[in-house]
């Protein structure tokens, strides 16, 4: 079973249910796909790690071979090829990777080489297997790096969760693809509501079942209830807002090995995750 | 013209309420909300007229 975490907006609280879903599963795998900034390792602490450096194939040009026929250029979809001067060349950033070039030159002027552009941490905390994608700095996407990380899931029946990055874009839709289920963590303000209808309507376009989490809720936010009452979205729990969370939180502690409350909450959670998943 | 850029890796630290707060204190004349994938400026900074909206094209090969 598959649960990805996502929200929005940033601070939410994905990397907080995340964590606390993983250790709360026991054998169960956590994969950090927020690979622009990874935190749950902080809190997970995992030890016996292996690295694995990430690659994206990059177009290289051999300059003698090439007769500037610009086919390459024409079929780039992403602009990543320009002819300027009879001279080819290659723009990395916006580079997809496709290998498409290199088919349609017809001299062989193009090869492709590998350029380094992050890397896949694989770990464990106690039973937990712990898995962190890491975006190099200043690289434009890390869909390459949370297809590493997500590879390396085994097919079985234990619960994996995936960290998913903040926002609603290619990164997030890499990372809930091969989600069985989706928790949306919302946080109940004006702006945790604006963002949880974008990945609201994200999860409904991917057609992945969802149910909602609460965090910091501090009394009732009528706005975000209401939504989720007239869509049929199920609201799983509300984590209450309070100092002592904040506080284990802050030292990266884990909150159900530190709160009774919490333990009982996330077991609760899982329960009830684990019931709409077998639906 | 001077331009000031607010920005922290984690999310949730708060970019937007700094933002905001300045832009009220400064009366400044103009902002711009870059966190495309998750926007929430319009929501504090006293946006209050409709906004003309466009839409950004890039181009696309046939």
């Amino acid at each position: 079973m598959k649960v990805a975490v996502l929200s929005g907006k940033g601070g939410t609280g994905k990397t907080f249910v995340s964590v606390n879903l993983a250790v709360t599963a026991k054998e169960s795998i956590y994969i950090d796909c927020d690979v622009e900034e990874p935190n749950g390792r902080l809190f997970l602490k995992p030890k016996n790690i292996k690295k694995e450096e990430v690659f994206t194939l990059l177009p290289q040009f051999l300059g003698e071979k090439c007769i500037g026929c610009r086919k390459c250029v024409d079929f780039c979809r992403f602009n990543a090829l320009g002819f300027i001067k009879n001279i080819p060349l290659v723009f990395s950033e916006v580079c997809h990777s496709c290998g498409g070039c290199a088919i349609v030159c017809p001299s062989g002027a193009i090869s492709e080489t590998k350029r380094p552009i992050g890397v896949v941490e694989d770990g464990f905390y106690k039973s937990v297997r712990v898995i962190t994608g890491e975006l190099n700095v200043g690289e434009t996407s890390g869909v390459p790096v949370i297809r590493t990380a997500l590879d390396r899931t085994p097919i079985n029946e234990n619960i994996t969760v995936i960290d998913c990055p903040p926002g609603s874009a290619c990164t997030v839709m890499e990372s809930v693809e091969i989600a069985d289920y989706c928790v949306l963590v919302a946080e109940a303000t004006a702006f945790g509501l604006h963002n949880f209808q974008m990945v609201y309507e994200l999860v409904s376009l991917l057609q992945k079942p969802c149910g909602v989490v609460i965090n910091k809720a501090d009394g009732s936010y009528s706005h975000l209830e209401s939504f989720c009452k007239e869509r049929n979205i199920p609201v799983f729990c509300r984590i209450p807002y309070k100092e002592n969370l904040a506080q284990i939180g802050a030292k990266a502690g884990i909150a159900v090995e530190e709160d009774g409350e919490m333990k009982e909450q996330f077991s609760e959670l899982l329960g009830k995750i684990k019931r709409e998943v077998e639906k | 013209m001077k331009k000031l850029l607010i920005l922290s890796g984690k999310g949730g630290t708060g970019k937007t309420t700094t933002a905001a707060a300045f832009i009220d204190f400064s009366k400044t004349k103009g902002f711009a909300d870059c966190d495309v994938d998750a926007p929430n400026l319009h929501l504090v900074a006293g946006v209050k007229t409709d906004p003309k909206k466009g839409v950004f094209m890039v181009r696309k090969k046939l």
